[in-house]
């Protein structure tokens, strides 16, 4: 009587364990691929952040020089403000005209936290240069730039830590540090 | 009787589910290679532009191009120069076109990508390519 249950138990207990293996292994599987997807979908997200970052810093000041190049291009140091900009001096009428680049906290922010930005102003010799005074082009950690003879190179780094140089030859106008 | 063909039951829908979820599994692993290659291709892409951009200028600005692109690290192969960097390399090719007032001389500069194709070997693609061009005129006798 004994031997029989015996021997009646044991390949359900051999289906069962098979069975529970089966599921560990879908189990596994599945947190394997879902992990998988999880990394990829995380890297691409990243990687799409940062050619988003360096393509628009870049292409913001490419443009904005070359928009401008007929000018006096020259690395301007505002120590008052703690900035350095990158000027494009025009004349029209006899009145000089200042187009410059550069990156400040914005200091009137609409949520309140403070963050460093690229910021365009244009203004005449006369009117006083105030960092409001611009338009905020896009979010920038750091931008240094300098002028090695007809070139102008510009390093920026954007807020995630991507860093790009930019060189640019200068065409039309004259080059001045 | 009744419970040995419900465990048999239970055992068939299990291998079919695991069966279908291998299926899934296999097409989402050839998704997610899909994914990484296609992102890896916009990094070298928008990475190899801003560097092809900045090449194509000193270029253009050069008085010689040959210093010019040996100081950033390019080494002459036939025809052309090439820069390896993270996932690309950069590629220079020269065209000249002799006028009567001058020359056109263009610099090719191009962003290209190593890939593997099924059977492993390896091919070429081009990123893009940006022409650096300019006009050095002739110098005329009066």
């Amino acid at each position: 009587m004994s031997k029989k249950a015996v021997g009646s138990g044991s390949p359900r207990i051999i289906q069962s364990v098979f069975v529970l293996l089966l599921l560990s292994l879908f189990a596994v599987l599945s947190t394997f691929l879902v992990t998988i997807g999880a990394q990829i979908y995380r890297h691409s997200v990243e990687s799409a952040e940062d050619n988003n970052n360096s393509r628009v810093m870049t292409a913001v000041v490419r443009s904005a020089v070359w928009a401008e190049d007929g000018g006096e291009v020259i690395v301007e140091r505002l120590d008052n403000l703690d900035i350095t900009a990158l000027t494009v001096v025009n004349e029209f009428e006899g009145e000089k005209y200042y187009k410059r680049l550069y990156c400040a906290v914005d200091p009137d922010p609409l949520d309140g936290e403070p963050r460093s930005f690229l910021w365009e102003s244009y203004t005449s010799e006369e009117a006083e240069f105030r960092v409001e005074s611009g338009e905020s082009l896009c979010e920038l950690k750091s931008f240094v730039p300098s002028i090695e003879g007809k070139t102008l190179k510009v390093e920026l780094e954007s807020p995630n830590g991507t860093k790009s140089t930019i060189r640019i030859a200068l065409r039309a106008g004259g080059a001045e540090e | 009787m009744k419970e040995g063909s419900r465990a048999n039951a239970l055992l068939v829908e299990l291998l079919l589910v695991i069966f279908f979820f291998m299926i899934s599994a296999a097409i989402l692993v050839q998704v997610y290679a899909d994914a990484k290659l296609k992102s890896r291709t916009a990094h070298a892409t928008n990475f190899s532009m801003i560097e092809a951009q900045n090449v194509a200028e000193d270029l253009y600005a050069a008085e010689n191009p040959e210093a010019t692109l040996t100081e950033y690290g390019f080494t002459k192969e036939g025809d052309s120069w090439s820069l390896e960097k993270d996932g690309y390399f950069l590629r220079v090719a020269l065209r000249e076109e002799e006028t009567d007032s001058g020359l056109l001389r263009t610099y090719d500069v191009s962003g290209v990508e190593i890939t593997r194709n099924q059977s492993g070997e390896e091919k070429e693609n081009i990123l893009l390519t940006l022409p650096s061009t300019r006009f050095i005129p002739k110098e005329v006798s009066p």
